[in-house]
């Protein structure tokens, strides 16, 4: 990985890869989560990606991408820790597989940088209110299609009820209600303010930088007045405090079951990777508790892992459960989150994780997205690890670490989603 | 045993074909200077297979429908224990799947290859059914079903199946019903294991980090079975027509879900021209470029969820468009107002070279991934295709071929199903 300096407060990334018959670059913008402007932010990569100064409309911009053979271009946000991430990525093929000798490559990273700078702004300065009323439209829509995915929707039921309070309390792409607020001048000050404000990192996957993509993003920068704010890099945890618990009813013939464990402090990343196997322990692979005990011996539910979210201090164990079985399935679960703190685990499972998880590290290298997203939160890493540096991390965790990292999990919320009375 | 060997020089890539003297395919593509392998065992066996005989069979034997999907859980277990734990013992990912016509045991790992490799071929190979274990598993397996009903995804298109055909299997559920599954008994999993799971009913798909002789090595060391079998599947007559031409549930979604389909004529298959033809037609047509698309969105009938698929197998093909709108019925409409119009006007020779680049490309792009690769080598083997055939399909496909396509969307065969939100 080679850093390259694009401005004072930009920062290029260069992974090689000649595996790839594409390259991927990216632009990541960070800013601080705040109530005010959620739901402007969260809808820019919607909007930006849908058409630009260039390419007035999605029809034009998808027939240009679709000349340059299929090229992707993607927006996407999520909260990382407390603040948000809203990243632009492009991934085109290598100009050798064009078959007409047109570069894809460089039009590519040209179009990236006009979708994210070169926004279609109408008469008045801002942007058109066609465009703005299509996406929100979109926007909402996407919005009340997440209570769709039932696993999902219980998750984010659960963090919301963990964080509540709080902007990170909110969804990914905020509520309806702020959706619905949306204006056109929020919007435009929104980007303004990435834009302006965010703190950017680029990665590019790939066998070489693609010829003037460099010089491209500078000159890019260059004609913006650049302030970037200060990012939360310390985010807020959960509450200490006594277990409790949330019950949703829907129209629904499976219940769902997320439990929010509060996890130690990483002051380390060897910290951090005995967090990994910790909780791939308890509800990874096959040797996982959850999956051999609450699924396989006490046939408690259709699938029980465990997931953390480790900048926000807190791990989410779901399950899909039969709503009789809700009860004892959370019984079950707790009794195997006691088991793994008082470190009953055996020296063969430890193994069987850190082969699992090198494994999964190691195969990352495989595929572009998952290597740019490895990347994609440097900006808020104190130690920024390649792939191969957490792998021997890995590798070197021992029994006393991990039950260590165990010896912290303290269950805060236990969240149901169930079927309503009548349809049991 | 014998062995194809083919190259592509534009990608600078290459795969072999082996034939085992008991008939089992194996696909390998070398990618060296990836640090994985990923690798599926298959067979060409799925949940429409439900009543079928063997060259040595005078009658067919009718099974349940949710077998074939229940026989690829069954198969995870052995008298040691559960095949998983093996998997996890050397680091790998390990998973299965069952669809209508396939059946694929597979893992991911980046160290231990031959361990794995070993290890898939021979648990699949070493089946292990008893009256207590099938019992455990229908409870399991009642649970999965009741969670896919609770997908409005999954609903909708099964409605639609069952609404476009009359008796195809396919309109099935791929993992039965409670009902079905709870007439599975050891003696019919063994009876379908011992038709279906032949060395020459299989396939082995291998692409990554791994060595042509070797994977061969382990195959013709592990795979033992001898002879080859022939096997008919009883495929029921098929009316033309659709079964009805509008369905609907209603589920806990925010809004109106739906699959419109065309129910497409299938003779011995569907050939890769024909596929390819239709894709490109549905993007011209229905793609994010289309003038359609962007009118269908300017009216607030459809969002990005919009899409469309070619689904089809050995017996079946359907044209589908799926997405969310307030007015399924005014969606399904505007469809065939569209197909009328190309009918009437012809193809669009600018939007068919940006279809045809853009697919290409993909196609292409699909190279990077050891995932993507076994996936299309799966195909290959199910169908009886060459990887490579796409260079020179893209360079001979004329739009005359997309109008062929149009010309078979035929409105008197479409079913809308739509999933309607809870008043």
């Amino acid at each position: 990985m080679e850093k390259i300096k694009i401005t004072d407060n930009c920062e290029l990334l260069f992974v090689k890869n000649d595996r790839f018959k594409t390259t991927r670059m990216t632009l990541n913008f960070f800013l601080p989560l705040t109530e005010e402007g959620y739901s402007e932010l969260a809808i820019l990569p919607f909007f930006l990606t849908s058409c630009n100064s260039e390419y007035k409309t999605p029809e034009l911009l998808n027939r240009r991408l679709n000349e340059l053979y299929g090229a992707v271009i993607s927006g996407t946000t999520e909260k990382v820790g407390d603040n948000r991430r809203v990243g632009f990525s492009v991934s085109a093929l290598n100009d050798r597989y064009s078959i007409d000798g047109s570069k894809p490559m460089i039009d590519a990273y040209k179009l990236l940088c006009s979708t994210v700078f070169s926004p279609s702004i109408g008469e008045d300065g801002l942007f058109c209110t066609q465009d703005i009323d299509r996406e929100k439209r979109l926007f909402c829509e996407n919005i009340q299609a997440e209570k769709n995915d039932k696993r999902a929707w219980a998750r984010s039921r659960c963090e919301g009820e963990v964080f509540k309070g709080s902007p990170y309390g909110q969804p990914d792409l905020g509520t309806l209600d702020g959706a619905e607020a949306i204006t056109r001048e929020g919007v435009f000050a929104a980007w303004q303010r990435l834009v302006e404000r965010g703190v950017l990192s680029a990665v590019v996957v790939g066998e070489s930088i693609p010829d003037g993509f460099v010089d491209h993003l500078k000159s890019c920068l260059g004609k913006i007045e650049r302030c970037p704010e200060e990012l939360i890099r310390s985010s807020a945890q959960p509450a200490d405090g006594e277990l409790y618990e949330v019950t949703d009813r829907e129209d629904i013939s499976q219940g769902k079951l997320v439990i929010g464990v509060k996890i130690g402090a990483m002051s380390s990343p060897k910290d951090r990777a005995a967090l990994a196997v910790a909780n791939d322990l308890l509800g990874g692979g096959t040797y996982s508790k959850f999956f051999t005990v609450v699924r396989e011996q006490l046939h408690l539910c259709y699938y029980c892992s465990s997931r953390v979210e480790r900048r926000k201090g807190i791990m989410y164990i779901e399950s899909g459960v039969e709503a009789e079985n809700a009860y004892k399935a959370k019984d079950a679960i707790l009794q195997q989150l006691e088991s793994m703190k008082k470190g009953e685990f055996s020296d063969k499972d430890i193994n069987s994780s850190k082969m699992t998880l090198t494994n999964s590290v190691r195969t990352c290298e495989d595929t572009a997205s998952v290597i740019d997203r490895w990347y994609s939160a440097a900006e808020l890493e104190d130690y920024l690890l390649t792939p191969e540096e957490y792998r021997r991390l890995i590798c070197e965790v021992t029994r006393e670490d991990v039950a260590a990292a165990a010896a912290a999990f303290s269950p805060r919320i236990v969240y149901y989603l169930l079927p309503k009375e009548e349809n049991r | 045993m014998t062995t194809e060997v083919f190259k592509s020089d534009f990608l600078g890539e290459s795969y072999s074909v082996s034939t085992l003297k008991n008939g089992l395919k194996v696909f390998v593509f070398e990618k060296p200077q990836y640090a994985s392998a990923y690798a599926v065992f298959g067979t060409k066996y799925g949940s429409i297979d439900i009543k079928f005989r063997t060259d040595s069979q005078q009658d067919f034997t009718e099974v349940p429908a949710g077998i074939a999907h229940f026989l690829e859980h069954k198969l995870f277990e052995s008298e040691e224990g559960d095949a998983f734990q093996k998997f996890g013992e050397n680091g790998a990912y390990a998973n299965a799947y069952t669809s209508f016509d396939r059946t694929g045991y597979l893992f991911s790992c980046t160290d231990r290859l031959e361990s794995n490799l070993t290890h898939l071929l021979s648990f699949v190979s070493d089946p292990y059914f008893t009256e207590e274990t099938v019992a455990k598993e229908q409870g399991i397996i009642g649970q999965e079903i009741k969670m896919y009903d609770d997908s409005p995804d999954w609903r909708v298109f099964f409605n639609m199946l069952t609404a476009i055909y009359h008796h195809n299997p396919v309109r099935t559920d791929i993992a039965g019903t409670v009902e079905s599954i709870a007439q599975i008994t050891p003696e019919l999993l063994y009876s379908c294991y011992n038709t279906f799971y032949h060395p020459s009913n299989m396939f082995l798909c291998i692409a990554g980090n791994v060595e042509t002789q070797k994977v061969l090595e382990i195959a013709e060391k592990v795979i033992t079975t001898e002879g080859t079998q022939t096997i008919e599947s009883f495929e029921p007559d098929e009316p033309d027509t659709v079964r009805e031409a509008y369905c609907e549930q209603s589920l806990d979604v925010a809004k109106p879900l739906f699959n419109f389909g065309y129910k497409q004529k299938v003779e011995g298959g569907v050939g890769f021209k024909t596929r390819l033809a239709t894709e490109l037609l549905l993007e011209i047509m229905a793609g994010h470029s289309s003038n359609f698309y962007t009118e269908l969105v300017q009216q607030e009938l459809i969002n990005p969820e919009f899409s469309f698929e070619h689904f089809t197998g050995r017996s079946y093909s359907v044209i589908i468009f799926s997405g969310e709108s307030k007015d399924p019925r005014a969606v399904a409409e505007k469809i065939k107002a569209e197909v009328a119009r190309i009918r009437a006007e012809g193809i669009d020779e600018e939007a068919f070279t940006r279809a045809k680049r853009k697919s290409f490309g993909q196609t292409v792009m699909m190279f990077n991934s050891v995932e993507g690769i076994c996936s299309a080598l799966t195909e290959c083997a199910m169908r009886r295709e060459e990887l490579f055939e796409f260079e020179q399909a893209y360079a001979d496909l004329t739009s005359d071929d997309l109008m062929e396509v149009v010309y078979n969307m035929d409105d008197s065969k479409t079913a809308l199903s739509v999933i309607n939100p809870l008043s």
